[in-house]
């Protein structure tokens, strides 16, 4: 059932009454099945409730009557404009002009030269700009700072071309329209080129620095690549940094997100972030607020053959948050500790219904079905399940 | 006669007399609206000393156009309508040099919200409004407050449809964090 997708992402333009009829049914529909979207909604209503309620009229800080008074005498502009061409059209002026015929006729020959010149050099001008015409391309504001395409300079609005990079320093930013599905924020210290820009595929190449990109389209239309994964957008919002080694840290805030790296593949779902390094792709998701030695510990078994002590700090430090982390473990880590995983798991959140440790323990399919289930890792769509199923899939016949 | 019809009706005299010439009257017109035509000024620069300039402009910019007030709408509306063109044509001028000499036009937001607010915007809002990145803010005051369309802003501040529904987007998330801090 789509209600079942947080529509984040959707609550602006429903409270600007912006949504088609069947976006505006689905955020009704969600609306009252979903505490988190209904927060979401309760604050952003409060804002623009309150940004409408302040008051029309604020007091200037002095009496500036005086000011405007003793300029009211002041000329118009226009008015100002039309008496100089007045006098620069004036009998003197005509008069002057007449006197001045031969002049003008020698002058006439230089302007001739000077007007084939300049017809060769915009036609030279032009054929070279055609290709970069029917070149796909993005608009991209300034938000802070100096921006740069290429070695361009942003000054306030511009265009970025397939194939061109777009570059903040440390005190610029920009935004970019992900064609007409979605924007990104491009904080400072970002280097990024747009690979593809059609309607089937929005595509960036993300080198270094931090994205805060907002799409609402379909799954499977805007990625991102970085030099140790590629992620993949399936409805949502998130941030993306990449770091000076190649390796990544995604945050999403909204909806999913796909993380891939030839055979390894993560979904990280809202409220949660995920690693990737270069070489070795995406590690397991985890929660946002996950203590620091919990993080360690995960990277240590994701990234660096952690072992028995890495496991044992992430069981210590596990909560119930982190249930979900733990289960994406189960059939990752060495058969012979899925025993002490999965009991520090049902400590924390006691196992769904007719599901005993023994089908877990030997990768059960049902049981793995029931658990996704009870920890919320299915969406009634199936794509996600799917995803997750495959990853599991594999790792159980290793 | 109801109250309201008597402060219409006064208002329709008072700008007729300014038409005429009558600097006392406009006076009174000041008087009347000021505090409105100060609320965008300052929300929309977030200078108290800008503020107060482009106040004084549009007064004086409404005193060289009056003849061109036939009255078909409230002195009000048309009033602030000179207010947002004087503010938006002041703003590009602004954008113009600050292009040419390449400076960074915004502190950082979170910095300004905690600097002293200016007089008359004592309120948490106001200084988390004054905060906002630079063109987050104009389309907020623009959109939220003063009624302007997205396609509307986008001709006025020269920017992408697109891009004005993002800088309100925005402005209200930075909103939502400044205010829940």
């Amino acid at each position: 059932m789509s209600d079942s997708i947080h529509i984040a992402h959707l609550l602006q333009d429903y409270l600007d009454d912006a949504l088609t009829p069947a976006e505006r049914q689905t955020v009704e529909a969600h609306l009252p099945t979903c505490p988190a979207c209904r927060a979401e909604h309760e604050a952003l209503a409060s804002v623009v409730a309150s940004v409408g309620a302040l008051p029309r009229s604020l007091e200037p800080p002095r009496d500036l009557w005086p000011e405007i008074e003793a300029r009211l005498a002041e000329p118009l502009l226009e008015d100002a404009v039309a008496g100089l061409e007045q006098r620069r059209n004036g009998p003197a002026v005509r008069a002057a002009n007449r006197s001045a015929q031969p002049l003008r006729r020698a002058r006439f020959k230089v302007r001739q030269v000077a007007a084939v010149v300049v017809v060769l050099v915009v036609g030279a001008s032009a054929l070279l700009l055609i290709p970069r015409l029917f070149t796909p391309a993005w608009e991209v504001a300034r938000l802070d700072g100096t921006p740069r395409i290429g070695e361009t300079q942003l000054v306030d609005t511009g265009k970025l071309h397939q194939g061109e990079w777009l570059e903040t320093d440390s005190q610029s930013r920009a935004a970019l329209d992900v064609g007409v599905i979605g924007n990104v924020e491009v904080e400072p210290n970002t280097r990024l080129q747009l690979v593809e820009a059609r309607a089937s595929e929005h595509r960036l190449a993300l080198e270094a620095g931090t994205i805060y990109a907002r799409i609402w389209a379909p799954p499977r239309l805007f990625f991102v690549e970085t030099p140790s994964a590629l992620a993949i957008d399936l409805g949502c919002t998130y941030t993306l940094h990449v770091d000076s080694t190649g390796g990544s840290l995604l945050h999403v805030t909204s909806g999913y997100v796909e993380l891939q790296h030839e055979e390894r593949t993560s979904v990280v779902p809202e409220g949660s972030m995920c690693l990737t390094r270069p070489g070795l792709g995406p590690g397991t998701p985890f929660d946002e607020d996950a203590s620091e030695a919990f993080r360690q510990a995960l990277n240590r078994l994701d990234f660096e053959d952690g072992g028995a002590d890495a496991l044992t700090t992430l069981l210590a430090e596990a909560r119930i948050d982190d249930t979900a982390t733990l289960w994406r473990l189960m059939y990752e880590i060495d058969p012979d500790e899925r025993g002490r995983l999965y009991d520090r798991l049902i400590e924390l959140i006691p196992p769904p219904d007719d599901v005993s440790r023994e089908a877990v323990l030997r990768g059960d399919l049902e049981a793995i079905r029931l658990w996704d289930l009870h920890l919320g890792l299915d969406l009634d769509d199936g794509w996600f399940f799917r995803f997750f199923n495959k990853k599991k899939a594999r790792a159980i016949t290793r | 006669m109801g109250q309201t019809d008597t402060i219409v009706a006064r208002e329709v005299d008072l700008v007729q007399r300014a038409q005429a010439g009558e600097t006392n009257a406009f006076e009174a017109l000041y008087r009347a609206h000021v505090g409105r035509v100060y609320a965008v000024c300052i929300r929309m620069v977030a200078d108290e000393t800008h503020a107060a300039e482009l106040t004084q402009d549009t007064f004086v910019r409404a005193w060289q156009c009056l003849s061109s007030f036939r009255g078909e709408s409230a002195f009000a509306s048309w009033l602030h309508r000179v207010a947002v063109n004087v503010v938006l044509v002041a703003l590009r001028g602004q954008r113009r040099r600050t292009a040419r000499v390449q400076t960074t036009d915004d502190l950082a937001p979170f910095d300004r919200a905690a600097a002293d607010p200016a007089p008359g915007m004592a309120m948490d809002l106001e200084q988390a409004i004054a905060a906002l990145p630079t063109q987050a803010r104009h389309v907020l005051v623009l959109h939220d407050l003063e009624g302007y369309r997205h396609h509307e802003i986008a001709d006025q501040l020269g920017i992408a449809t697109g891009t004005s529904k993002a800088h309100l987007h925005r402005a209200r998330r930075l909103l939502k964090t400044m205010l829940n801090r």
